[in-house]
């Protein structure tokens, strides 16, 4: 949920992360609140507080699992990679989400499309539509729906992921959703690639130093500051991305600062594929074939086979289950990965 | 002084089923003393469960063997359970897994003797556990130990949710059968309200803690209301007001303060019901006016209902003011509910009756309800704003601007009355129902360039494609391309060529030897693919089953795995040439210049392409370029070559061989009868030289089980000629009729692949998935996601919609499955956009199925509105086709016929027409019936 200024009447004290888990009785307070009352919500660094009337519900911080911090992380990942869709008007909007059929199975796969001014469910897959499973997932939308001024729709171009944006005037509120209902975005891999790309790059270290809890952190205007292309900033905030350090705000299109409490130093260790890389690279399981420009083919070893992984500019392939299953389109295996490092540290030695 | 316990006594005890004796044993003896037989306690109650374990567990069951199995372990298992409790930590106690507990008293009595610091947390941890509706026995042990005194109640969730199944009795059912034999009644049952009654501390402590616990999916007020036989607790809960035992004023507010406690609506249902079972006063409602208000906003739609009736039955005796109203009806009007809104409405008139200075702001708030989906509910608002609104008051006149396009067409020229504006002009009704019949050459091209399949073009990208197939082989045509890839280039064996496979392999022998054990005749593609993969890696036949055996049956899928043994003998014999029947574009279709390019350079090399390979090519002939085509195949030779001529339009006798002049037959003429080739072969089943007819007759079968009936749609459904017994292995178009294991649960890859194997016609393939399609009208279940196959190419450009595909679609919008809907739905959608629609015959069809009298086509009404909604010549199309199925008897339709007669009511406002049809007339003044369909009749004859 976003609030900008003009959604709330108060004070911002500070910036920070502050994570919670709503029990039962902040959500029994929250369901009573009504149209016109007054209510205030308090952000501190340790706890967030309701304020209604004479009712005060407090929640204290709560460590936050590492699955959800890799999903928060994923999340933006596939966020900055997001183009608007669709925006729909009110009664639209409300027509849509009331068209959902009550009961799909999971594993029945939709896509939202055009239609006139608004969106209708399709079985194929047709220009301008959003691939969508697990339509119970969007039904959320519709008790707020009659609220909304309008919709919009958002959706990363491979398809893997959308996201629906309700808005309330100076409110909005985000739902972003897989592609599929059993994938949650901890295990999408999308952040892999920077990950692995060691801090060795200036450019990401300057960024980094000029965090101030931006609300937008735009590539062109540090690209300007610093005689660079933006394309070398987003790269760098791509990497921050992975880490934590900043957001996707997908309404303004641009980061902005904030910081997950993930243990910088242990954030690799989160991330299983890349740990593995790092093995295969350590035992000697990779071996570069061919190195140009263009191409690098790598043989990686595997559970008692050898893998072949190519890589270009735009596109790395793998012969191991998980690339064939998934078509890199949850995060590179550990084996393009494993190339993917070997092969820059091989140029860096080179250069 | 008391002897040291003996441990040979302990071990004897403990092989016997005697709880008294364990507690005899420890009873007096110290904590040392205890402590001495914990290792011989807990090495016994862990063997127990090793044996209990051992049910389901092979690693345990072979450990129990060798240690000896214990026959009579769950006998044992509440002795050693109290001799845990009597001299164990509280941790192990813990960590013992009890599948037979003892009874409660005993537990309390051993408990009772050794007064153990920790029953505190013993308590707390057996409420700790998830409460299931088989941990009652957690539940009265708690008490037991509570009403002892041993413990202080917990103050956890599940000593109260516990009660709910907890505080019954154990069920004297094996008694109760034996009482039964010997003629006797059934044992006395306890009330619930003595049970609670007997719990009297309880209720003090924990029972209003039920109005705050949601419970879980299987304990809960709600579930025991449902699914407990017995007395329900409504009733108990009200008895026990009226005794003077619960107050009734807590019981009133605690029902209403559980509502807002945002509970699922499953489980804040019983807090309503339960309300209005308490059947409160005016009073009582009056003083609980506030809270009601505070419902209407909740986001659980029965509570919302639940809060207006109380609203409604209190204004009726206690008229409330307009200004109080408004401020809480306004989520109301916006529900979806249309009891809700309604409801909603029927409150503000009134109050606007009673205050006409509240008229205006009433009028205001109703615009809200015009962005109901439901016409009935739109026009009910409509109502609302014509006694009360005005067109001078231009904040409302701002509110109707803003939905005004979205109102349902039957009501826009009232809405702009209103208004005061003249309503804008809806369709021509001058402009024809039904499009012109678009020129087949003018259609769409089967080989659009867009469409084309691009041909693998090295090792690497085959390996990368068969890897992929291996995983997800659900798109044909990707299947295609591997299986031409393997054909082309499946020679290549560079030096490193092992390695390179190897990750491939090692998924592919997997695949292969996972045999699926319970279906054993269901269709295995994906073995079959796995086979295909390793005869090409490994140089030899990889085929470890038949074609008959992998397909279920002799039928097209056993074909199409001949096809790909055939190619792994090519492969084994070193043959590398490109695939005769691969597809050049989508939808399996081969361009036939390439065609005939790729026989000639099997003719250069001198080899025979496989026979199967011949007769599937044939059929898949795209009918563009045969001309061209045909000038160059004047040089292929043989009986092959001249079946092609046959097939690209050369004037050729038939010659010997059955499976191929079949084939270029058909790609020639894909229906009705073929004489000549009749002459030639006779009698060898449908499709062959007698085209195939299909014979279907649609009925309701009534069925009844105790006071339940219901009614479910059936179809009868035969085709002539029939097919004979042995159907020769390549004579596709016949075997596509052959047996085959209906049973489709994840055929969905090869259902798919079948709809390729003759794309010039698929009447045979959307006449295989129409039993199958009538069962989906019932029931919803897993196969659907396996039948949408048969659906998905009612969506494809040149898929005639001949008498078969006209049929799944119709049984298709229908279906209770949401996703099979939407197949048919894009079938229809796609079939009136690209012309291929013939009205007349699908109305025909709905025609039939409506005098079924199922009244699971009234679902009709929601997809057709969906189709009707995609462009203006989908909305006449979709009235046109309402119009032309209304035929007939009427009383054999069914019952909800409504939701179809609304839908041609709003077809007709938008496009501008009315019922002219005299047989449709016919058909509506024939519906004979009161309320909102005879409100509808009307209409439409006015």
């Amino acid at each position: 949920m976003d609030l900008n200024p003009d959604a709330y009447d108060g004070v911002v004290a500070g910036q920070g992360t502050t994570n919670v888990d709503f029990n039962a009785n902040m959500r029994a307070a929250l369901a009573q609140v009504r149209d016109g009352e007054s209510v205030g919500l308090a952000v501190g660094k340790e706890d967030v507080t309701l304020l209604r009337g004479m009712e005060q519900v407090i929640e204290r911080k709560v460590p936050l699992p590492v699955r959800w911090l890799k999903g928060f992380v994923e999340v933006q990942a596939y966020q900055s990679r997001m183009a608007k869709c669709a925006e729909i008007g009110k009664v639209e909007t409300l027509r849509f989400l009331r068209s959902l059929p009550r009961s799909t199975t999971a594993k029945s796969v939709f896509w939202a499309v055009p239609a006139g001014s608004g969106l209708r469910l399709s079985q194929r897959e047709l220009p301008g539509g959003v691939r969508l499973a697990g339509l119970e997932r969007l039904r959320l939308l519709e008790e707020l729906a009659p609220l909304a001024d309008s919709l919009r729709v958002f959706t990363d171009p491979r398809g893997e992921a959308s996201e629906w944006q309700l808005r309330f005037g100076p409110l909005a509120f985000h739902l972003t959703l897989t592609a599929e209902v059993w994938r949650g975005f901890s295990g999408e891999g999308q952040v892999l690639g920077e990950l692995a790309t060691k801090e060795r790059d200036k450019i990401l270290a300057q960024v980094r130093g000029l965090l101030k809890w931006q609300a937008e952190l735009r590539p062109e205007e540090f690209a300007v500051n610093w005689d660079v292309q933006p394309e070398t900033v987003r790269l760098a905030l791509a990497a921050l991305g992975s880490r934590g350090l900043v957001g996707f705000d997908i309404s303004r299109g641009a980061y902005f600062h904030r910081e997950l409490p993930f243990d910088l130093d242990a954030v690799e260790d989160l991330h299983p594929r890349l740990a593995g890389a790092r093995k295969l690279i350590e035992q000697g399981g990779v071996r570069l074939l061919q190195q140009t420009p263009r191409l690098t083919i790598a043989e990686v070893a595997g559970s008692g086979v050898t893998h072949r992984v190519r890589l270009t500019s735009d596109c790395a392939t793998c012969t191991c289950p998980w690339h064939a299953k998934h078509q890199g389109k949850r995060g590179p295996c550990k084996h393009v990965l494993a190339a993917q490092i070997f092969n820059n540290l091989d140029n860096e030695k080179s250069s | 002084m008391r002897n040291p316990l003996d441990q040979a006594k302990l071990e004897t005890i403990l092989r016997t089923a005697n709880p008294a004796a364990v507690a005899r044993f420890f009873r007096g003896a110290s904590e040392a003393d205890r402590e001495k037989l914990a290792p011989t306690v807990k090495a016994w109650n862990q063997r127990l469960e090793r044996n209990w374990r051992a049910q389901f567990d092979r690693k345990v069951s072979e450990q129990v063997k060798s240690e000896g199995a214990m026959g009579d372990w769950y006998a044992l298992m509440p002795v050693a359970y109290l001799a845990a409790l009597a001299c164990l930590t509280l941790a192990q106690i813990k960590s013992i897994h009890i599948a037979n507990r003892p009874n409660p008293v005993m537990i309390a009595e051993v408990l009772r003797d050794r007064r153990p610091d920790w029953l505190d947390e013993y308590a707390a941890y057996m409420c700790g556990k998830d409460v299931h509706r088989w941990t009652i026995l957690d539940w009265k042990l708690v008490r037991q130990l509570v009403r002892d005194g041993l413990c202080q109640p917990p103050t956890l969730d599940n000593y109260v949710l516990g009660a709910i199944e907890g505080i019954k009795p154990p069920s004297n059912w094996r008694e109760n059968l034996q009482r039964k034999d010997a003629g006797l009644p059934p044992l006395p049952v306890t009330s619930l309200v003595e049970l609670l009654l007997a719990e009297r501390d309880w209720i003090d402590f924990a029972f209003w803690r039920l109005f705050e616990i949601e419970g879980t999916s299987e304990v809960s007020l709600a579930n025991g209301e449902k699914y407990s036989k017995g007395e329900s607790w409504t009733t108990a809960i009200i008895e026990l007001s009226q005794r003077g035992v619960l107050s009734r004023e807590r019981l009133l507010d605690s029902s209403l303060a559980a509502l807002n406690r945002d509970f699922i609506q499953f489980r804040a249902g019983w807090f309503s019901h339960f309300h209005e079972a308490m059947t409160p006063t005016i009073a009582e409602r009056e003083q609980r006016l506030p809270a009601y208000f505070q419902l209407l906003g909740s986001a659980i739609p029965p509570t919302v209902t639940f809060a207006l009736k109380a609203v409604q039955v209190l204004d009726k005796e206690k008229p409330i003011a307009g200004v109080q109203l408004a401020r809480h009806l306004e989520s109301v009007l916006s529900a979806r509910s249309k009891t809700a809104v309604t409801g909603a409405l029927q409150l503000l008139d009134r109050a606007a009756r009673r205050e006409p200075g509240f008229s205006k702001p009433a009028a205001r708030m109703a615009a809200l309800a015009l962005l109901h989906e439901s016409p009935e509910v739109q026009e009910k608002a409509l109502v609302f704003l014509e006694k009360h609104g005005g067109a001078e008051d231009s904040e409302l006149r701002d509110k109707l601007a803003e939905v005004g396009e979205h109102v349902t067409p039957s009501l826009r020229k009232r809405l702009s009355a209103l208004l005061g504006v003249s309503a804008k002009p809806e369709a021509s009704p001058d402009q024809p129902a039904n499009p012109p019949k678009s020129d087949p050459l003018k259609q769409k091209t089967r080989l659009d360039p867009a469409d084309a399949i691009p041909p693998i073009a090295t090792l690497d990208e085959l390996i990368l494609a068969a890897s992929a197939m291996m995983e997800s082989p659900d798109r044909p045509m990707e299947i295609e391309r591997v299986v031409d890839g393997l054909s082309r280039l499946g020679t290549e064996h560079p030096a490193d060529f092992e390695r390179r496979v190897g990750p491939l392999r090692k998924r592919t022998l997997k695949r292969r030897d996972d045999k699926q054990g319970s279906y054993p005749r269901h269709p295995k593609l994906d073995r079959a693919l796995a086979m295909l993969l390793l005869t090409w890696m490994d140089g030899k036949d990889g085929f470890t089953e038949d074609a008959i055996s992998l397909a279920g049956g002799q039928n097209h899928f056993a074909f199409l795995f001949r096809r790909l043994k055939a190619l792994g003998n090519s492969l084994s014999q070193q043959q590398s040439l490109p695939l005769l029947s691969a597809p050049t574009h989508g939808g399996g279709w081969i361009d036939p210049v390439v065609l005939v390019t790729r026989w000639q350079e099997w003719q250069k090399a001198g080899v025979e392409p496989n026979f199967h390979e011949q007769v599937l090519a044939l059929l898949r002939l795209a009918p563009e370029n045969r001309k061209t085509a045909l000038r160059e195949a004047r040089s292929i030779t043989g009986e092959g070559g001249e079946a092609l001529r046959l097939a690209l339009g050369a004037d050729v006798k038939t010659g010997k061989n059955a499976a191929l002049w079949l084939a270029a037959w058909r790609c020639r003429q894909p229906q009705g009868d073929l004489p000549e080739f009749e002459k030639a072969h006779p009698k060898l089943g449908p499709d062959a030289g007698t085209a195939a007819s299909y014979q279907w007759k649609a009925s309701g079968k009534r069925s009844q089980h105790g006071d339940l009936s219901w009614t479910t749609f059936e179809i009868q459904f035969s085709t002539s000629p029939e097919c004979i017994e042995t159907v020769g292995d390549a004579l596709l178009p016949v075997l596509m009729h052959g047996k085959w294991n209906s049973y489709v649960e994840g055929a969905k890859p090869l259902l798919r692949w079948a709809a390729t194997l003759w794309p010039g016609q698929r009447e045979v393939f959307f006449a295989r998935g129409i039993k199958l399609l009538a069962a989906s009208l019932n029931y919803a279940d897993v196969n659907d996601r396996d039948i949408c196959a048969f659906l998905e190419p009612l969506a494809e450009p040149h898929t005639e919609m001949k008498p078969m595909a006209t049929l799944a679609l119709a049984l298709g919008l229908a279906a209770e499955d949401a996703a099979l809907r939407g197949h048919a739905q894009e079938g229809l959608i796609a079939a009136i956009g690209q012309a291929r629609l013939d009205v007349s015959a699908l109305a025909g069809v709905m025609s039939e199925l409506l005098a079924t009298g199922i009244n699971k086509f009234a679902r009709w009404g929601k997809t057709l509105r969906e189709v009707a909604r995609v462009s203006p010549m989908h909305t006449r199309q979709v009235a046109e086709l309402l119009t032309q199925s209304l035929k007939g008897d009427p009383t054999e339709g069914p019952r909800d016929i409504h939701a179809l007669l609304e839908l041609l009511v709003e077809l007709q406002a938008e496009t501008g027409t009315t019922l002219n049809d005299p047989q449709a007339r016919q058909y509506v003044q024939g519906i004979k019936t009161g309320g909102r369909t005879a409100k509808l009749v009307k209409k439409l004859l006015s």
